[in-house]
């Protein structure tokens, strides 16, 4: 993760351009998207909230949960920066990544 | 082939509280639309003398879903004679939703900051534009308290949600809401005729025990993490809304084949109620009271912290 460019050379990801309210996992998975083409290119993906007004836990999932689960939480403190997130968004996205960290594996009953 | 009469008779006030009862009628309709009987239905409006949109939204998702699956039913409604309850339904669309062709006696009425008509929410993008919608709703809402808008809009997000993910509706759902400002309230429904929750649930092997069992089902769904698609889903969605229900002390009902789950401020109880065909999530919030988000997520999730380094001072 020391590789990873904490510059402020990439543009942050400005959610507002989604909406004042971000709802649905369609826009989850585009923001998610953005955030790994920039992690992937050796960027830190800042995320901006200004503006933003609430989000749904499945937004918060789609994004950050389910980043979570796939680079492990370490790498996920390394790789983003959620900016101007009040105390409700920022515990929305604590919880979807609880959530998915200590969730038991999806096949564990079968 | 003998065509039977089915006569559905309605009387004085259509609710979120009601919906099991107003449901028993139409088991006769949805048994001959089941078996393919030829069937002459009369639903007789004429005695209502009130209409919320989780009533509204379950007669026109029942009616459309008979008329668009089944070819063997005609159908008859008999209006409101209450004027202002035949009104509300024409202003929020039911009768041509419902392809009753009715002529409007007054200019349309905007309806900014009062309600929304029923819609069909049939993708993401639709669910985007009514969950928008309700929050622009919410923000002309006098008495509003803090963040009520924004936390109402989004557990509307999650309801809808639960239809693209989980139903497999093919008609996705309808979608209705109504702000009552006399006693700072706001009530919304969406109703869908997909596979219901106990099919849903079922298709995850550790909840396949719900299958046969629509109150177990219940049961199931509204417990931490319940989901039939774990890799996709987080599973959150109705707890979350259930527990700011009960903060706000709003009032809920899920309602999906034979069982009905109904949510206030003293907690949750299922029990067993005539069978609609999909799956109906009504809520009632007050405006004038919180959600308390925060403290919803907290219950759930006591032991969760603010992962160090992700976020930025605010």
């Amino acid at each position: 993760m020391d590789s990873l460019n904490h510059s402020e050379d990439v543009p942050p990801i400005v959610l507002r351009q989604f909406g004042e309210l971000l709802s649905t996992r369609a826009i989850g998975e585009d923001v998610r998207q953005l955030v790994e083409s920039i992690v992937n290119g050796g960027g830190v993906a800042r995320i901006d909230f200004t503006g933003v007004d609430g989000i749904t836990i499945s937004f918060a999932d789609e994004v950050f949960g389910k980043l979570a689960l796939k680079w492990g939480l370490e790498r996920l403190r390394a790789a983003i920066r959620v900016r101007n997130a009040d105390d409700e968004i920022a515990r929305t996205i604590s919880f979807a990544v609880n959530g998915r960290l200590s969730a038991p594996p999806a096949r564990a009953a079968e | 082939m003998t065509q039977q009469r089915i006569e559905l008779k309605f009387a004085g006030e259509l609710g979120l509280w009601n919906l099991p009862i107003q449901m028993a009628q139409w088991q006769p309709v949805l048994r001959a639309a089941d078996s393919r009987e030829a069937a002459a239905v009369r639903v007789d409006l004429s005695r209502v003398s009130f209409v919320t949109p989780t009533a509204a939204v379950a007669l026109a998702a029942l009616l459309s879903h008979v008329r668009k699956t089944r070819t063997l039913h005609t159908f008859e409604i008999i209006r409101p004679t209450n004027a202002e309850v035949d009104q509300w339904l024409s202003r929020i669309d039911f009768y041509s939703l419902i392809d009753l062709a009715v002529e409007y006696p007054f200019n349309r009425w905007n309806s900014d900051g009062r309600f929304k008509e029923i819609v069909s929410v049939r993708d993401e993008r639709a669910a985007e534009l009514a969950v928008d919608k309700l929050y622009g709703i919410l923000q002309q809402q006098p008495n509003l308290a803090e963040r009520v808008a924004s936390q109402v809009a989004s557990v509307l997000g999650e309801s809808l949600a639960n239809v693209f993910h989980h139903a497999e509706a093919e008609y996705g759902a309808l979608f209705c809401a109504q702000t009552y400002s006399h006693c700072n309230a706001i009530e919304f429904a969406v109703g869908d005729v997909g596979q219901g929750v106990a099919r849903s649930l079922s298709r995850n092997p550790a909840h396949r025990d719900v299958l046969d069992d629509p109150v177990k089902a219940l049961e199931r769904a509204m417990m931490p993490r319940a989901t039939g698609r774990p890799d996709h889903n987080s599973g959150w969605g109705l707890k979350w809304g259930a527990g700011a229900i009960q903060r706000n002390r709003g009032e809920m009902l899920l309602y999906s084949g034979q069982a009905a789950y109904r949510v206030t401020s003293e907690g949750g109880q299922v029990t067993s109620a005539a069978t609609w065909p999909g799956t109906l999530v009504a809520m009632r919030f007050r405006t004038d009271r919180p959600l308390m988000l925060n403290e919803v997520m907290n219950d759930l999730d006591p032991k969760g912290t603010m992962p160090g380094g992700l976020f930025e001072p605010f």
